[in-house]
């Protein structure tokens, strides 16, 4: 990659995340070593004010995150209790690795979220930016099919989640009153019963479909379409098992 | 075949447009039959994802004037402008009959073309960068047989060594293509380097300019550090002003002046419609 497109990344970097941004200043050389002395030094210049001109630049893009990704972060929340966690995002080794390896932010924001994402949810993501694979005379799983395998709890607690988005939802000013109603996660969430899934396209969407455990295995064995940015999810050495 | 700077159509003063844009702010068409002669065509910024909207689409179908601003293309990465973005482009700048294709030459977006990627950073400013982004127009305007101005980018700062307009001179110089001078974005640049508003432009081939953008600009404080915030409200910076009167003698290849004012209200835009038109009379 050019000099110039990795000092772009690196401002983006710094744009998003403070801390990298006063590494940089501190010690350009440990900060970035990819880059070349004097964009290094040019970098590590940058008036740290001017990076603050966007001040809503991480809220705009926790909004479009949240988006694809609402009961995951909001299970994530119900841990934490502090927003502030989701600004860890940006100082995250999910982040920097995204942007230093164009990578799509939403899968960089679910890794980040860990344990609290939902697998369902994760699944959404990869299935909206699948496309064709070069033909290649073996059978791919199509754009938009990505089996999941989970539990009847995990559905239940996205679903329990949404529930209570909605909730929220009808008046967001709750938030600010102490007996707001929590998250609350009922027996089902916990529920070890296995579930398998795929998601379909659906005109311009995806839908959830149910299917058995030897379906899903022969579908988690065949190569995947692309995913848009990724590595190519193909595996030659690939077998079906039965 | 691209078309010739010269032969291009001379579209007088225009004003900008997005997707949903007329909803909030002003409708052209509206506009051109409440106030006749004082807006001459339509500069529609999108990217693909967004894609035209029925404002758009109704301008064009009455046989008016547009060129397509995108929004979603890395000018200096010639890797960005990929099949599907040449061949999508295309198709929505050939629906709405644009006369020639423009857009910002910086960072549209960091990574994938992608949901949250999006942001506009200036260009860097080196030779590397410059002969880059002259490569993205070659291969551009090869696939498209549309003309590509580049446009310099607004900033709260700029890395590199050249001066924004000679990084400009040197694409143009290294792609024959014309130029897309916003004086705005160029009087902000100007501000955080300490210049005169005007400085460097003896060095700067405005024979090649065949688009200038005006725009409202606000002057914002952060904690001490004086910005402008391109904000394209209704009035012009000072400087704005200073830049385009001494352009506009000199911009021999002219072709359009847009005024970027679409999210405003029309009376607030009104005077300044007029005073461009005298500047520039089609």
């Amino acid at each position: 990659m050019k000099a110039h497109l990795r000092a772009q990344q690196a401002i983006v970097r710094m744009l998003f995340d403070p801390e990298f941004a006063a590494r940089v200043r501190r010690e350009p050389e440990t900060a970035l070593p990819e880059l070349p002395s004097t964009l290094r030094a040019q970098l590590a210049a940058i008036d740290p004010r001017a990076l603050k001109m966007d001040r809503l630049l991480r809220q705009r893009t926790l909004r479009t995150l949240f988006d694809e990704l609402k009961a995951s972060t909001t299970l994530f929340l119900a841990r934490t209790k502090k927003l502030s966690s989701l600004d860890d995002f940006f100082r995250s080794r999910a982040f920097h690795d995204a942007i230093a390896t164009a990578r799509p932010l939403a899968l960089a924001y679910a890794d980040f979220l860990g344990d609290a994402v939902s697998p369902i949810e994760r699944a959404l993501v990869e299935a909206r930016r699948m496309k064709w694979p070069p033909a290649d005379g073996r059978v791919h799983r199509a754009p938009g099919v990505v089996p999941i395998a989970t539990t009847a709890g995990a559905l239940a607690a996205l679903q329990e989640a949404e529930q209570y988005l909605f909730e929220v939802g009808l008046m967001p000013a709750v938030a600010l009153c102490d007996d707001a109603p929590p998250l609350a996660l009922d027996a089902r969430a916990q529920d070890p019963t296995p579930l398998w899934l795929v998601t379909v396209p659906h005109e311009s969407s995806h839908t959830l479909v149910t299917i058995d455990e030897p379906t899903h295995r022969l579908l988690a064995s065949l190569p995947a379409a692309h995913t848009r940015a990724l590595q190519p999810l193909i595996d030659d050495e690939i077998a079906v098992q039965t | 075949m691209t078309t010739a700077l010269a032969q291009l159509p001379r579209l007088g003063v225009g004003i900008s447009a997005e997707p949903g844009s007329a909803a909030a702010g002003i409708d052209a068409l509206a506009f051109v039959q409440d106030h006749p002669g004082l807006v001459h065509f339509v500069e529609y910024g999108a990217d693909l994802a967004r894609g035209l909207d029925d404002h758009v689409r109704r301008w064009a179908a009455a046989g008016r004037a547009t060129t397509y601003h995108f929004l979603d293309l890395n000018l200096e990465d010639p890797g960005d402008a990929d099949d599907d973005w040449l061949r999508d482009t295309a198709e929505a700048a050939r629906a709405i009959g644009a006369a020639w294709l423009c857009g910002d030459a910086g960072l549209w977006h960091f990574g994938a073309r992608d949901r949250g990627h999006q942001m506009l950073l200036p260009p860097i400013l080196t030779r590397d960068s410059a002969d880059a982004c002259a490569e993205s127009i070659l291969k551009i305007e090869g696939a498209l047989g549309l003309r590509v101005l580049p446009e310099n980018p607004p900033g709260a700062f700029y890395v590199g060594d050249l001066h924004i307009l000679d990084y400009f001179a040197r694409v143009s110089e290294a792609s024959g293509c014309g130029l897309l001078l916003d004086c705005a974005h160029l009087a902000m640049f100007q501000r955080l380097r300490g210049l005169p508003p005007i400085a460097a432009l003896d060095g700067f081939p405005l024979d090649r300019v065949v688009e200038i953008h005006v725009a409202g600009g606000a002057p914002v404080d952060i904690e001490g550090l004086a910005l402008v915030d391109d904000a394209h409200n209704p009035e012009p910076l000072p400087d704005t002003w200073q830049i385009v009167e001494a352009v506009l003698p000199r911009a021999t290849s002219l072709r359009a002046i847009v005024y970027e004012c679409e999210k405003n209200a029309p009376d607030e835009v009104l005077e300044n419609f007029r005073r461009l038109n005298r500047m520039f009379p089609s």
